[in-house]
């Protein structure tokens, strides 16, 4: 049973894919994992039918979630080698790390510089190089990045 | 150098005066300290080798110990290193603590300076690396600074002692810190109300108050003691009621605002100078493409130097002409002149003879290898390479369920696994210092096993070498693989501060190389003798054949060695480079096939690295773990062994 609806890929028209209308009369049968745009007739593969389709889904779901949960709007992660930016928040940054990040002087309103970003950012504080795993780079809110050279 | 247990926090006593250095990790700490007493420890470019605290009689004051602690973060103490130096300033007695820190990062040292100074002891502050800060635009005016804090400011260059001999002077005058940071209100009552509260406490009650208000266990403990039960869950409560959030940002934010002020009035930023080359290696020894081709350079380099002239050449020198021509020939003829019994004859240079196999073995073959080893490792550890190589390996640490930062400890136990073991402690949690010791106790092998495989696998084919390191290396990925997903917990992010790339200095290298070869051979050589008279006297009492008898199923049908390997693992219990060496013997002597010294030196590179390491393991990690990791990581080297002989059989290499 699906009671989750799914957007038309060509059309846009919201339909639950197992109580599709056409699935009766098509020659495919019951074997089919594809399901039916009832306005247009476009098919796409259904998450509730197809095995490999719906592990996917999931995946890309939990992906997004992760993504989701500790990334402010603009991060540090995003900003270019070369920029700097201003720190806005630690907020998302678990309490052990923002106490080593504050202890370095990564602290909200501070200026660091943007030295590398793969396969670790790297960051310029004072005159302190610091590397940050891309996960904890991803959590700390940049206000500002501005392109120039140091100091 | 005996390791200080961290003394629970104690009541306020007079002692005789201590200097106690404090500071973040790698500004310099270790090197004033040498200054400052004459004695040498290891200094070193990356966090963690002050693993303990280390005392010393302070050269130009009589009667004053100077005391050099690990580096610390900041304040409230988290890690095992922090809470020893948190434990250490609470301690009572009359101290000075001298703060040292990196010119370069004014506002990073200020914002320590602050949690120093609020203990009321007396304080130097002393800005190390002026050098290094003026080569980048950054002009610490000294007079400001210290009439704004209120305290002595030196600057120092440590490694040339450039402003060294003030330290010492300007501690024994330092008045007590008197540095106020004026908190809002709500904290400045709660403070206030303790104050009142506490009369014997041995640093300021007010400092004690803030470490409290910031989360430091060791101060909450000392104040719940005294105080009346429920105050200090009542005085949070209402400070933070009124703050509107946790108090110990509040503080944080404070002291970041009070740091900036300080840099703004007493420190001038110029164009820094172009560091050039260095700056261009170091940024290319991170980058994700490059830093791959200069790890492979940098390896093959240390396998030159180590396997190709220490293990190769030095020990051929040594161990054939030195000793196997004319010293160990000219001594048993000798001893045999001179001593009428046999039994001591034997006992010191017979076939398990002190001299023909422990000293021999300690000094011509293990000596040359080790110093070479130690020698590269230092020039490694000054230029500021090994935390780079935190960030190169970090992708591969995190499938262990670790960060870069385990690959410093990694590679340390590359020199010597029981040292590295104590390095284990720059690792964030207990999870990831199990896990860390569980891959340097199963398969990191230490230098002086390290040269003899190389050593010995060299000589048969490049092929014999991958094929050894590549079992290796998939055995402990897979164990730490399956041991990040068994133990509970979670993985820390890479979070390290990256050094300048500096150019060692070659006194410096000599010395550190030196200490630890004085350090390796005390403890190497007393294990050799007691090994070799072990197998003396199994095979005086003729238990010898039995034990090889009883372990022939396993050594000659599952490993399928000869019989005479078996004395060879039997030693290799104790230190398993004696072990190596020991096979190293027999294939030189032409009694292993290629495929038999592969599988001999895969099987022992598995085994624990040497009793002292089992030692320290208990210590760090507790009897439990320590049991628990011997019980697993020796059956599975026998079993990996095997397995590996079958295999090899079954695909007719080195036949």
């Amino acid at each position: 049973m699906s009671a989750v609806l799914v957007s038309c890929g060509m059309c846009g028209h919201r339909f639950d894919p197992l109580e599709t209308s056409l699935c009766a009369s098509c020659p495919l049968g019951k074997g089919c994992s594809l399901a039916c745009c009832p306005a247009c007739g476009y098919s796409a593969p259904d998450p509730g039918r197809s095995t490999i389709v719906g592990l996917a889904a999931r995946a890309a779901a939990l992906a997004r979630r992760r993504r989701a949960r500790a990334v402010p709007d603009a991060a540090l992660a995003q900003a270019e080698p070369g920029c700097r930016a201003t720190i806005e928040t630690l907020e998302h940054v678990p309490a052990r790390q923002r106490e080593q990040l504050l202890a370095y002087g990564v602290a909200p309103g501070r200026v660091v510089e943007v030295l590398q970003t793969r396969p670790v950012t790297i960051v310029r504080v004072e005159h302190a190089e610091l590397a940050l795993e891309t996960a904890l780079s991803r959590a700390i809110g940049v206000a500002a990045a501005t392109e120039g050279g140091s100091q | 150098m005996a390791p200080q247990a961290a003394p629970a926090l104690a009541e306020p006593s007079e002692r005789l005066e201590e200097i106690v250095l404090v500071g973040h990790p790698n500004v310099g700490k270790s090197v004033l300290f040498q200054r400052l007493t004459g004695r040498y420890v290891n200094v070193s470019n990356y966090p963690g080798t002050t693993v303990d605290v280390f005392r010393g009689a302070a050269r130009t004051i009589d009667g004053a110990t100077v005391v050099d602690t690990p580096g610390i973060v900041g304040f409230p103490a988290r890690s095992e290193d922090e809470q020893v130096v948190s434990r250490l300033l609470l301690d009572g007695g009359s101290r000075t603590i001298v703060q040292v820190g990196d010119a370069k990062s004014i506002r990073r040292t200020m914002q320590l300076t602050v949690h120093l100074a609020e203990l009321g002891l007396p304080l130097v502050l002393v800005l190390n690396m002026a050098d290094e800060a003026g080569a980048a635009g950054v002009h610490v005016d000294r007079t400001r600074l210290a009439e704004l804090l209120g305290l002595p400011v030196l600057l120092t260059v440590a490694t040339t002692g450039t402003g060294v001999a003030e330290v010492a002077l300007a501690a024994a005058a330092a008045p007590p810190a008197r540095l106020r940071v004026a908190y809002p209100a709500p904290v400045e009552r709660a403070l206030a109300e303790l104050e009142a509260a506490i009369d014997d406490a041995p640093v300021a009650p007010r400092g004690l108050g803030l470490l409290w208000l910031g989360g430091d266990e060791d101060a909450t403990a000392w104040l719940e003691r005294r105080l009346p039960a429920g105050l200090l869950a009542r005085l949070r409560e209402r400070a933070e009621l009124e703050l509107g959030e946790p108090a110990a940002a509040v503080l944080q934010r404070a002291r970041l605002a009070y740091a900036d002020e300080i840099a703004a009035a007493a420190v001038r930023q110029t164009r820094p100078r172009n560091r050039g080359m260095l700056e261009r290696i170091g940024r290319l020894s991170t980058h994700r493409l490059w830093g791959w081709p200069i790890l492979a350079a940098v390896l093959y380099a240390v396998y030159w130097f180590v396997g190709v002239v220490g293990a190769g050449r030095l020990v051929g020198l040594l161990e054939r002409s030195v000793f196997g021509r004319h010293v160990n020939p000219w001594l048993t003829h000798e001893v045999t002149r001179l001593v009428p019994s046999g039994f001591v004859v034997d006992l010191l240079v017979g076939k398990y003879g002190l001299w023909t196999m422990g000293m021999t073995y300690a000094l011509a073959l293990i000596l040359p290898i080790v110093t070479t080893f130690f020698l590269v490792f230092s020039v490694l550890e000054d230029s500021g390479y090994l935390p780079r190589l935190a960030v190169v390996s970090n992708r591969l640490f995190h499938a262990l369920g670790l960060n870069g930062k385990a690959a410093l400890p990694m590679v340390l136990g590359l020199g010597c696994v029981t040292m590295a073991t104590l390095t284990t402690r720059i690792l964030e949690s207990r999870r990831e210092r199990l896990l860390a010791t569980l891959l340097l106790a199963l398969g990191i092998p230490c230098s002086a096993q390290l040269g003899v495989v190389l050593g010995m696998l060299g000589s048969i084919s490049p092929v014999a070498t991958l094929i050894w390191a590549g079992v290796v290396a998939t055995v402990v990925f897979a164990v730490g693989w399956l041991a990040a997903r068994l133990v509970p917990g979670e993985r820390s992010p890479l979070l390290l501060e990256l050094p300048p790339l500096r150019v060692p200095r070659a006194s410096n290298v000599l010395v550190k190389t030196l200490v630890r070869l004085e350090w390796y051979l005390r403890e190497v050589v007393p294990l050799f003798l007691a090994g070799t008279a072990f197998l003396f006297v199994l095979d005086r009492t003729g238990a010898l054949p039995a034990v090889v008898a009883a372990m022939r199923p396993l050594v000659t049908g599952w490993l399928g060695l000869p019989a005479a390997a078996s004395a060879a693992f039997l030693v290799g219990f104790l230190r398993r480079d004696f072990g190596a060496t020991g096979l190293f013997v027999l294939h030189a002597q032409g009694q292993l096939s290629p495929e038999q010294a592969v599988v001999a030196m895969v099987t022992i590179t598995l085994f624990i690295p040497c009793v002292a390491s089992i030692l320290i393991i208990v210590r760090e990690r507790g009897a439990a773990q320590a049991a628990a990791m011997t019980a697993t990581v020796f059956p599975l080297a026998f079993l990996v062994g095997g397995l590996l002989n079958h295999a090899l059989r079954a695909a007719g290499w080195g036949a």
